[in-house]
This record gives structure tokens, sequence and C-alpha cells, in this order.
């Protein structure tokens, strides 16, 4: 099990980052404290970047299982930053 | 034969004892046969038979559209068809198809002898089979529904759709998603446990991780869809409004959670489909696939990025632009991965020596056709394009061009590649072309011409238009492209009523010279023994291995334990651990299906009395099955060859059982974070319809406690049952747990469930909490039973185990809901 969770762990960043992307933005521009976004998603996406990187860097290993962890958090951290830089590049809230 | 880890020649009467063991039933017990050779056989026939049934709606419709202003079909037989044929070809036939032919393939490519619960493999067949049966000849009645396939409430609420129409779809779809969850446990488990010994998950065949990802994909996604059924009928029958805006509900609740299920749908289609691709390629170039690690991480990337996808079905409903960009974002990037695969394939093509036999025309011509809608999947994923085409049969093209392109093409390979596997004959190779080439070129002719026409403006699911609007012509070829698809499918069927001869025993065998188990010497029992793998096509790399493995030199060449078994290996390593007693073939599954099935539609009928009927003989028939599971350990050490030892019995993490639970369990967990979800979704948009003055505090204060003092219960009989065997304390855990579901719905009697999306949304979460409780004190009861029966001790101890692991998660969701319903309101006011 222990090994499994290390797979997924990458999928898991990914997936907390992305629900909270898209959580925050929504409660954000239906209460009106769209001037929070940036730095909100900001942070979000440094710590989940950061996360990912960690993972990459501690499962470094030809071993398949551990190639598997590192290479999904790599596929993980990309879409992170490829999803949370959209924010700082359109309109918030229209 | 020296080495290996049975001596050869084997004892007389093994190989005869295997036969009979695995023999299927004869006569009317037929029926209740539980094999995956058979059961995978008929699920897949069954599943070809609705897309046979769907493409017949589907050229209806192009009938009807050949021609402006044809008066052929009417406005209301038309919505019903584009309704049924979507429905059908989704829901009972890409989804079945892929799982049927899980079924069918995985244990003998895994090197196992059958899935890991083959009683739950026939139940979700004759649940698919006869549910999708009733669903489809609903049509007949004037009662199919006609709401779309994706049924966007308010149009199919009850205002605006009164009869049974939309309920048909409501109850029929949601118990057939319930059949494939069922099928997708089965599955996990399966390749997660039963893999040969040796084959660690870096040796794991391409198409298996297909399957898993798919299988854990329908498990996160599925209960969003089943919860969105469960939601639209409560609003439909008892007036609950979640989608009602007057009262605060959203009809954008249901568009979420359609398309949280409905986007990675797409994919839980498409990557199986890849997994066989990737089986088939390297086949027909005589080749290992070209850069497999990273086809397997590409399959895991787009899994996971299939569910950040689902609001780009959304783009036109006035989601602020910073929510749209990060789907805009994630649907770009959920190309890369899919890229990478198709590279992979080339590669593979260009590095092999190539077979241009039929699987691999339908794989060029799934390569083409799957590009062609996966470039038009990144237009439509730009968000002022897609406001262009939105609703236009621009996107019917891209989404055929995706979906025939990713599923079908790849499918008819596959039916053609494992043909020689499950029969006598392969299919006739000269025949094959005919057929590949009227679909492929009737494909294109029929929905290319629809890119124009929805670019020019003809909006989807209008039954005619004038002739002045000009899309006569197009229409036209569109129409004469769907006849020579249905030619083409017409001679396949043919070709199949003339070449097919089911036999697992007497099949044509390797055909391909491909690498991987499934093309063993078979029988019933799949391989007369189990060989221990080294590499991803182990028929390649031990050239000997199909001679060693039906000589009986590899593992278990016999029956260990007198009945159906196999070898259960870790998740990870492959490392054998217990031989797994398998169920003989029995009515219950059957009897359940075809009673759980009549449940619903009775229920859909309105006839609730009817309902409780047969809802009490379902019942009673998987009682009767759940009984029988769970033999007594009898042997410690089964010698299974190579001098390895064995038990036949495992209860806690290592028993396939508790992997079903965690499993199933997973779930569970999706469900109720949709629930949650839906909550905070219609707070979010109606906080007007939330009240300031909330329940006292005292009740989830006392609900709390109740919980708490429950769990202590539960722990303390844990650690009974391990001592003394003794699982009475479950009374009382019980009791505490019912205690606090009271205390919950008496906090809120003054709530009404119909007056507001608030109180619907109270009362879903209190009632989804009620049915975990009901099904926890089943299970409760059910250890309590066996306890009285004898059945249930120390170490025989599954059934208690389940019963924990269910009663713990019920626990954790009811503080998650408490939480939700009686913390939340107060920390955001």
């Amino acid at each position: 099990m222990a090994t499994i969770l290390r797979i997924a762990s990458g999928v898991i960043v990914w997936a907390l980052h992305f629900g909270l992307l898209y959580g925050f933005t929504a409660l954000a521009c239906a209460r009106g404290f769209q001037h929070l976004v940036p730095a909100a998603v900001g942070a979000a996406t440094a710590l989940a970047a950061l996360a990912a990187v960690a993972i990459v860097v501690r499962n470094l290993s030809s071993e398949f299982n551990r190639w598997l962890a590192a290479a999904i958090a790599l596929a993980a951290l990309v879409a992170i930053l490829w999803e949370g830089v959209t924010v700082f590049m359109v309109p918030m809230c229209e | 034969m020296n080495g290996l880890p049975n001596e050869v020649p084997r004892p007389p009467g093994e190989l005869e004892e295997l036969k009979r063991l695995w023999n299927p039933p004869r006569g009317l017990r037929f029926f209740t046969v539980i094999n995956n050779n058979y059961i995978g056989v008929v699920y897949v026939g069954a599943a070809f038979l609705f897309f046979v049934l769907a493409g017949i709606l589907a050229l209806m419709m192009r009938t009807q559209l050949a021609v402006p202003d044809n008066d052929l079909i009417g406005p209301e037989l038309y919505n019903q068809l584009f309704t049924m044929h979507g429905t059908i070809m989704m829901f009972l036939f890409a989804v079945p198809a892929m799982e049927a032919m899980g079924i069918l393939l995985l244990p003998n490519m895994l090197g196992a002898r059958d899935m890991p619960f083959p009683r739950l493999s026939a139940y979700a067949f004759w649940a698919y089979f006869v549910g999708g049966l009733v669903f489809f000849c609903s049509l007949f009645l004037g009662l199919a529904p006609d709401g779309g396939w994706f049924m966007y409430p308010p149009l199919t609420t009850e205002t605006y759709s009164p009869g049974i129409n939309q309920d048909m779809w409501l109850l029929g779809i949601g118990f057939i998603e319930i059949s494939a969850i069922a099928g997708a446990i089965e599955i996990i488990v399966g390749i997660l446990r039963t893999r040969a010994p040796g084959m660690t998950l870096a040796r794991m065949p391409v198409f298996a991780w297909a399957m898993l990802i798919f299988a854990l994909m329908v498990v996160f996604a599925f209960p969003a869809v089943i919860l969105a059924t469960l939601l639209l009928e409560l609003e439909r029958a008892f007036g609950w409004p979640f989608f009602s805006a007057e009262l605060g509900g959203d009809p954008l609740l249901w568009q979420h959670l359609f398309w949280f299920f409905g986007h990675p749908e797409v994919y839980i289609i498409f990557l199986p489909a890849a997994g066989m691709v990737s089986m088939i390629v390297p086949a027909m170039a005589q080749t290992p696939l070209v850069g497999q690690r990273l086809v397997i991480l590409a399959l895991i990337a787009v899994g996971f990025l299939s569910f950040g996808l689902w609001v780009h079905h959304m783009f036109a409903t006035g989601i602020p632009m910073v929510s749209l960009s990060f789907f805009q974002a994630a649907s770009m990037a959920v190309a890369i991965p899919s890229g990478i695969q198709v590279f992979a394939w080339i590669a593979t093509f260009a590095k092999g020596k190539v077979q241009l036999k039929t699987p691999a025309l339908f794989i060029l011509g799934m390569l083409f056709i799957f590009v062609l809608g996966g470039l038009t999947g990144v237009m439509v994923a730009v968000v002022p394009f897609d406001w262009q085409v939105h609703d236009t049969y621009f996107i019917v093209a891209h989404l055929h061009y995706v979906l025939v392109g990713g599923m079908v093409f790849p499918l008819f390979a596959g039916f053609y590649y494992w043909m020689p596997y499950t029969s006598r004959h392969a299919l006739s190779e000269r025949v094959g072309r005919w057929v590949f080439w009227l679909v492929f070129v009737g494909f294109n002719v029929s929905f290319f011409p629809m890119h124009v026409t929805g670019i020019v403006g003809m909006p989807r699911r209008v039954y005619t238009y004038p002739a002045e609007m000009g899309w006569g012509v197009l229409n036209m070829v569109s129409t004469v492209g769907a006849f020579m698809i249905a030619l083409g499918v017409l001679l396949f069927i043919v070709d199949v009523a003339r070449r097919f001869r089911m036999s697992a025993e007497d099949n044509a065998g390797n055909v391909w010279n491909a690498g991987t188990l499934e093309w063993l010497p078979n029988g019933n029992y799949s391989n007369r023994s189990i060989p221990a793998v080294d590499s991803p096509y182990p028929l390649w790399d031990q050239p000997r291995l199909a001679e060693q493995v039906e000589a009986g030199a590899w593992y278990l060449p016999r029956s260990g334990t007198g009945t159906r078994d196999t070898v259960v290996t870790s998740p990870v390593d492959a490392r054998p651990q217990f031989v797994l007693r398998l169920p003989m073939p029995g009515w219950a599954p059957l009897v359940g299906a075809w009673f759980t099935a009549a449940f619903f539609f009775a229920l859909t009928f309105k006839q609730v009395a009817l309902a409780a009927v047969f809802a009490v003989i379902g019942i009673g028939a998987l009682v009767h099955w759940a009984w029988h599971l769970d033999p007594p350990p009898e042997q410690a050490a089964i010698d299974i060859g190579g001098g390895i030892r064995l038990p036949d019995y495992m209860s806690g993490p290592a028993s396939q059982s508790w992997w079903c639970m965690v499993v199933l369990m997973l779930v569970s967990g999706s469900f109720y974070g949709c629930l949650l979800f839906s909550y905070l979704y219609l707070w979010l948009v109606s906080p007007q319809a939330w009240p300031h003055a909330m329940p006292s505090f005292a009740f989830p204060a006392v609900s709390i406690l109740l919980y708490v003092l429950s769990a202590a219960m539960l722990a303390w009989t844990n650690l009974r049952m391990r001592s003394q065997g003794r699982c009475t304390g479950l009374v009382l855990a019980l009791a505490l747990l019912v205690a606090g579901l009271a205390v919950d719905f008496a906090a809120f009697a003054d709530v009404s469930p119909s007056a507001s999306a608030y109180g619907a949304a109270v009362y879903a979460i209190l009632c989804v909490g009620g049915f975990f409780v009901f099904v926890t004190a089943f299970l409760a009861l059910f250890a309590l039973a066996r306890q009285r029966a004898g059945l249930l001790d120390s170490t025989r101890r599954v059934v208690f185990d389940n019963a924990r692991l269910f009663f713990s998660y019920t626990l954790a969701q009811s503080a998650a809901g408490l939480a939700m319903v009686h913390l939340f309101p107060r920390v955001a006011a």
C-alpha cells in the first residue's frame, strides 16, 4: 500500500491544487474578494509545485516504481504550473 | 524441464480434475455460468448488441436528416432517438464493452485462473444486460427519455417533462452504473492481486495498466452521475429543489456533477482502447512497444488530468473567465500524454516489420481518425472558438471523431486480434479488409462534412431544417456515409456468424506470434500451470514457456484445494501469498441481478409495493450468495511447486476481500464528496436560502459523543474478536450509531426538504447518511448471524473485518456530514 501511495502522491498533490484553485476562485468571484485570487493562487501553486518537486527528488531512480512516482510527480508539476499561471493572464470574474 | 517448480510428467488425474472443476454447467444451469471465458464473451456480445441497436437509431436519424423539410420522423420520436442513441452508446455499449474485454482477457493475460470474484462478474453482466434491454424496450412504448443523453434540467424536471420518460433514464442508468462499478471493483482487485508470480508492475501488460486506470476512474467518476440522478429523481418525485432556481437550487449543479463524470467518461472509454492498441501494435510489428514506460506514464497522466476538464463542456454557461482558464489549460495539457501514446505506436510500427493484417488496418484507421478528433478537441478547448461552434454539428463531428476513433476502431482491432483466443477460427482476413474500408471510408464520408455543417450554422438535435438553409447536400453525404458504416458492420456480423465458434479448450491459438500470457495454451481453467514471468513479453523471452505451462511444470498445475482456485500475489512485486478458493456456479448472482433490475424498473413505474417484493427477493439472493462465501481455513500449506507452500485462507490487508472493501470505500467517499460539493455549491450560489438561525449546538454535541462512543465500542469489539473470536459488541456499537443518526434528524425536524435548496441539501446529507447506516447495520447483523451459526471466529474473520471497515467508514462519513450541516454554516456566517 505504501508503494501504491507513493506512486499516486503526484496525482494527489495535483488534485488538491486543482480543487483549491477552482473552489477558491469560485468563492472569491461569488463573494467579491477577487483581489485575493492572484496571491492565493500564487501561494497555492508555489506550495504545490514545491511538493511535486520534493516527490520528484525523493524518487529519482531507475527502479520502476520510484521512476513512475517521480515521472507522475513531474507531469503533475507541469500541469500545476500550466494551470496556475493562467490566473495571471485573464480577467478575473468576468 | 529441469529447474522448473514442478516435476513433469504430472501424475494422471490432475488435468482431468481441473477440467471437471472448470467445466461450465450443462442444460438450463448453463445460465449460472460464472467463468470469465464465458461471461466475458457474452458480455462483449451484449455490448455489441447495444452498439448495433444504437446504430440502428442513428440510421433512423440520418434518414430523417437526409433531405430538408422531411416529415418521416416527428420531433417527439426524434428527441427520443437522439437521447437513446447517445445514452446507449455511452452507457450500454462503450463502458460495458471495455469492462467486458477486461473480464474476458485479464485473467489469462495476468496468469490467473479467473477473476477474484467471478460471481460479481456474473452479477454485473446480468444486471447490465437485463436492465439495458428493458431500458431499450421503453422506445417501443413511447416511454424512452427525450431530454438528451446529458439530461439537463430544468428541461428534465417534473415541470417541463412530466410522465416517466426521464425517470426511465434516471433510475435505469443509475442502476446500470452500479453494475459498472461492481465490474470496476472486480477489475482493480483482479489486476492488483491475481498476477502471475514475478509479474511486477513494470512487467504488467499495458492493457492491464490501462484497465487498472480505467477502473480507478470509474470508481471516482461514476458516483458523481449516480448522485446527480439521485438528486434529480428526488426533485422530480418529492419536489426537493436542487435544480429549481426559484427555491435556491441551480440547474448548473447538474452540469457540474454530470460532467465531473462525463468528461472522465471519454477517457474511461479511450484508455482501455489505447491499452488494446498497445498490445496489438507490438504483435503486428513483432517488436516490443517503444517507450513502454512513457506509455504507462501517459495513461496515468491522461487519467488524472481528465478530472480537470469537466468545465470545458460548460464554457457557454457564464462561469467566470478565471475559472474557465484552468479548464482550458487542463484541456490543452491532456493532449500531450495522448500524443505520447500516438508517437509510441507510430515508432513501434516504424521499428518493427509490420504485418498489415486487419487489426493493424483498424489501428492505422484509428490513428487517422483519433488524431483528427484530437485536433478539433484542441480547437474547442479554446474558449472563444467553443462559443462559436457550441451545440452545432461541429461538436457532433468532433465527439464522433474522438469516440469512434478512440474507442470503436481499437475495439474492432481487438475483435479481430483476440478472436483466435476465444474461438476455434480467426475471422476472415479478406472480409475483414472489406469491413475496414467500408467502416473507415463510411465514417469519414459521414462525419467529416459535419464539421462544415456545424460551422455554417446547423445546430445539433434538430429533427429537420428548411431547404433554404443550404445544408441539404452536406446532410445527404453524411447519410450516405452512415449507411456505408452500417454495411461494414453488417458484413462483420455475417463473418462472425460464419467463423466464430466459442472454445477456450480448442481455440485457434497464437496466430499472431504475440508475446503475452493470454496466448498460452488455454482451457476453461485458463493455463494448466501458472508461470513465473520476468519480462513484459514472456512468450518472446521464454521460448519454451507455452510447452512448459501446458505440461504443468509451473506453479499450481492442479487444484490445490479440491475446488476452483488461483494464486493470490502481492500487489506490487507479485509474490505468491495464498491460494484463493473461487466459488462455483450458482443461481444467486443471476436471481439477485434480475430482481435488482426489477426493483428499479418497478420504482420507475411507481409500483412501490411490487418494488418492495422484488427488493426482498433480490436481497435474499444476495444474502444467500454472501452466506456461502468465506469458506473455513482447511490447509495451512498447499504446495504450489518450487518449494512454495501457501495457506488457503487470509484475512486482513492480505486478503482479496479487504481490497474489495477498500475500493468500495473509495466509491462511497467519492459519492459523499460529490454530495458535500453539492451542498457547498448551492450555498455558494444561493446564500439567501440558508437560514440565520441554526439548530441548537447541543444536537451536534450529542451526536458526536454518540459517534465517538460507537467508534470506541467498535475498537473494543475488534480486540475481543482477536482474543476470543466474539463480535457481540457490534450490537452496542450499532445502537450508538443509530442513536447518533436519530439525533441528526431530530436537529432538523423544523426544516422542510421541499421548501428550499437548503432544506433539500441538508436532508440529502442526512438521508444518504441514513442509507450508509442501514448498510452498516446489515453488514453488522450478517456478521452476528454468522457468529451465531459458528461460521465466524478469531481466524475465520473476513466477514467481521469487512463489517468493521465499512462501519469505520460510516462513522467518519457521519462526522464529516455533521461538520458540514452544523459547523460550516456557522463558520461561513
